[in-house]
């Protein structure tokens, strides 16, 4: 029952009695703070809504199938819905903390159902009770105001060093440990053992001669029961038949020691959040401060992009002497955020000076402007636009290898460092940078339908069938790339070749490529230093001719020409241009049409480094009928729901 | 005909990438199997397998530039030759085989095998060894006879439940492959056909021949029946 309500509780992580903020119980030091602001959430959607639809049904189904008759309503759980909850790590060499805080609002409520058919502890200013679950165990605690679910966890790899096993009598036993032991025990020759190594491989005896002497040894191994076979049956081992198989007995010894020192440090933590604050909460921090927001349905702040490797993959510390692994990268802020325009995930992130200025370098280049000419919104379902500077690029790629890999290599530290020079030696990033300056957009004009031939047989009135050439429609991509170049001549180098050579073919400055091996023809050309590659030979023809007629609205040009990276798709121009025949039935289409159909838009967007942070977003965005994008989330899933 | 017990991942799983089948994302594809036997007076004969999936060419030319799709892994044209070309051997090293062709046309994605037998047994020796071959589980379900003193030719087929149990379980975006997929038998002989046991089944306008079409779902799901009793006139 409990897995049920820390799944509730993560989910709509809620808020409490107490006007205070729980963050001030989070320590400065905090791994990683998410903040879930189930206030903004209840705001977007009414309790009321969130109980009639289809997953507010399902919570409450649930409870009642785990005996919690009472529970009419999100609400009714005890958690205080107007006030935000949080999550947060904390990490330590031994042990990593993992916390959920939220608000109580009815604590004979929590107590009822998170309490319930648990021995629960009282300690003066709050209680708690803990209950095992996979791995680890989860301690539960409570006052009148807050709901902490803790889940501490061993660092393994800490209980590995001597000195610190030594400390908490830890034995670390291994298999090789019980296999090697009988071998000192009894005392056994195993010298007779090693000609393995030292005579047989060493000497190359003769085969049959090898034979016979492992069988010997296999003799006397058998005496002292070191078959495999015999790995898990305490009666052979030894001359001991009552003893137990060691191995098993130490490792569950040493899981016990790690089970109580988990617990007791873990119910130390849990009594410093109710009984004392930290000597600096997270609030404190002006970073975090930065992430949260209150219209954010939840923020996610990470101190240091650089802990994330090193926590979670702290091998990779061994790797890299120095220990500078990511240090150029700060701090990382994630927010979703669900308004009037849609759901927005934002992230940021802090860069340092150096990275900073190496990436404002690389995302120097603005896109081309004559690119948006080529662009028609009323078509298009999708685009993709990406500004950045070849040359920069080029330059400073070898400083970021060496920045990189050379830290996480540590060994290969000169072999990546020469490597990354002898690229910057070879590369003339000039002339590369003249063929393609690093802008280009890429316009899925919409999916276009082609006859095709195929191979299909006749059958004559004696059955004998001849091959005769049949045709059938296919859809294929119809898109157009454009990218900036001011080497000319290279152009029309490869143009002048790949014509001579028959690959290509050419009409009126309009190269055409077909190949058996392509599911569509490929069309290029070039006008006013932008190459366009495409599948459509009218409009390259149009492009050529000048007769293209764009059109590009205002909030389409922001988003391209604002932005270092961008991209957009109409979900709903989707679904219009899939062939009825390809959604092979009827049920297909209809749900298609009404899942996508009915679908906003979505689109990404970053503009690169301002400042320090870079930064991103990505938006779905809210159709029409809705008011904000929760309600049109839970009608989605309530539509999805009913389908089943 | 012997059992061959040999049991790994299910038929269909096997066929699948062998058949270049997984092709695309929701959207339906096609393929068409021609089997082609002729049979002589003396039992001997000659047989064309014709796997044509040119309709779904380009397709197929898209799916060939990647590893694998739908989880299935795609093999290349140098691994469906040398799969042909072990089949061909495989044929070879039958007694009573001769003759073994076979072409990959890899612009048009039709495949073929032909191969002459010196009596209609030698085709169940054939197919238990094709199927033993591509590690496909077979039973006694399928098998063709043809009557001492030419009296018949008998195409015995069950339908294998484990085939359709199989195919159930493949995933939607796979079940699509074989929805417009045709399989297409031809029987031809020396002599005039007197009757035939198959009601989907036709005789030519010679009489010489008959020819069955049917979906290969049908196939597979137990729906269509291609045995066939043909009596032939003395």
């Amino acid at each position: 029952m409990n897995r049920f309500f820390q799944t509730i509780t993560a989910l709509f992580l809620v808020l409490s009695v107490s006007a205070q903020d729980l963050a001030h119980k989070i320590p400065n030091d905090a791994f990683a703070v998410v903040n879930i602001r189930t206030d903004h959430f209840f705001k977007l959607m009414s309790v009321d809504d969130f109980d009639r639809s289809n997953i507010g049904k399902i919570i409450i189904e649930k409870s009642r199938q785990a005996d919690l008759q009472e529970v009419n309503s999100i609400a009714d759980f005890g958690i205080a819905l107007d006030r935000p909850g949080y999550f947060y790590a904390t990490l330590s060499d031994s042990i990593v903390y993992l916390s959920f805080l939220l608000p109580i609002a009815d604590v004979e409520k929590v107590e009822a159902h998170f309490a319930k058919g648990e021995t629960v502890s009282s300690h003066g200013k709050f209680r708690s009770f803990t209950k095992a679950a996979t791995g680890d165990s989860v301690i539960f605690a409570w006052d009148e105001t807050m709901l902490s679910i803790t889940t501490p966890s061993l660092v393994d790899g800490y209980f590995l060093q001597d000195d610190v096993a030594e400390r908490y009598g830890i034995r670390n036993y291994s298999y090789a440990d019980y296999y090697n032991q009988p071998v000192d025990e009894e005392a056994t020759d195993w010298g007779s053992v090693e000609w393995w190594a030292d005579s047989v491989y060493a000497d190359t005896a003769a085969w049959d001669e090898v034979a016979a002497v492992a069988d010997s040894v296999y003799a006397e191994a058998d005496s002292v029961a070191y078959e495999y076979d015999d790995y898990n049956d305490a009666t052979l081992l030894g001359e001991n038949q009552d003893e137990e198989n060691l191995y098993d007995t130490y490792y569950a010894a040493d899981q016990e020691i790690k089970r109580k020192l988990a617990n007791e440090w873990g119910e130390a933590f849990v009594e410093s959040q109710f009984n004392s604050v930290p000597v600096a909460s997270v609030l404190t921090n002006r970073s975090y401060l930065s992430s949260v927001s209150k219209d954010a349905l939840a923020t996610l702040w990470i101190p240091s992009f650089e802990a994330i490797y090193t926590a979670l993959l702290p091998e990779l510390l061994d790797f890299g002497e120095s220990g500078d692994l990511f240090s150029y990268y700060g701090s990382l802020q994630v927010g979703l955020f669900a308004d009037k325009e849609g759901f927005k995930l934002r992230s940021q992130m802090e860069l340092e000076d150096s990275m900073a200025k190496t990436f404002k370098r690389i995302y120097g280049r603005k896109l081309n402007r004559k690119f948006l000419k080529y662009i028609n919104v009323d078509e298009a379902i999708g685009l993709f636009a990406l500004s950045m500077d070849t040359r920069a690029y080029l330059e400073e790629l070898p400083g970021l290898l060496k920045n990189t890999y050379a830290n996480l290599f540590e060994q290969y530290k000169d072999d990546i460092s020469l490597g990354a020079d002898l690229v910057s030696l070879l590369l003339d990033e000039a002339a590369i940078a003249k063929t393609a300056k690093g802008d280009a957009l890429f316009v899925l004009n919409g999916l276009a339908e082609q006859e095709v031939p195929y191979i299909s047989y006749e059958y004559d009135e004696d059955y004998n069938y001849t091959e005769v050439e049949a045709t059938k429609v296919e859809t294929i991509p119809d898109f157009l790339l454009m990218f900036s170049s001011d080497d000319v001549s290279l152009y029309n180098r490869i143009m002048t070749y790949t014509t001579r050579k028959g690959y290509v073919t050419e009409d009126d400055g309009v190269y055409r490529l077909s190949q058996e091996d392509l599911p569509f023809e490929l069309v290029f050309t070039r006008k006013n230093g932008v190459v366009f590659v495409g599948t459509s030979v009218e409009q390259l023809a149009s492009i050529v001719a000048g007769s293209y007629q764009g059109k590009v609205d205002r909030q389409t040009r922001r988003l391209l020409t604002k932005n270092k990276f961008a991209g957009l798709l109409s979900a709903r121009k989707l679904s219009k241009e899939v062939p009825t025949e390809q959604l092979v039935s009827l049920d297909r289409y209809i749900a298609f049409q009404k899942i996508f159909g009915s679908m906003g838009d979505f689109y990404f967007k970053s503009d690169g480094v301002k400042g320090n942070h870079i930064s991103a977003e990505f938006v779905a965005r809210t159709p029409q009928g809705y008011d904000n994008a929760i309600q049109y989330l839970f009608g989605l899933v309530d539509y999805a729901l009913d389908q089943r | 005909m012997k059992m061959l017990t040999r049991d790994s991942q299910p038929l269909i799983k096997r066929l699948l990438p062998l058949l270049l089948l997984p092709l695309c994302v929701f959207f339906s594809s096609c393929f068409q199997l021609i089997e082609e036997i002729t049979v002589n007076t003396d039992g001997s004969g000659n047989l064309a397998l014709t796997a044509n999936l040119s309709q779904s060419r380009s397709k197929l030319a898209s799916v060939m530039l990647l590893d694998s799709v739908n989880g299935h892994k795609v093999p290349s044209k140098a691994e469906i030759r040398k799969e042909m070309e072990e089949v061909a051997r495989t044929l070879r090293s039958v007694k009573g085989i001769k003759n073994v062709t076979h072409t990959a046309d890899f612009d048009n994605y039709i495949f073929t095998v032909r191969f002459s037998f010196a009596d209609v047994g030698n085709l169940n020796d054939i197919t238990a060894l094709i199927f033993d071959k591509l590690d496909v589980p077979m039973i006694d379900n399928s098998s063709y006879s043809y009557l001492p003193g030419g009296k018949a030719f008998i195409r015995n087929y069950m339908p294998d439940p484990r085939a359709k149990s199989e195919y159930q379980q493949l995933k939607e975006v796979d079940k699509a492959v074989f929805e417009n997929a045709t399989y297409t038998s031809i029987y031809r002989f020396d002599r005039t056909v007197a009757a035939q046991s198959n009601s989907r089944a036709k005789i030519a306008a010679s009489k010489k021949a008959v020819m069955l079409q049917c979906g290969v779902r049908d196939l597979i799901e137990g729906k269509a029946n291609i045995s066939n009793h043909i009596q032939l006139a003395q």
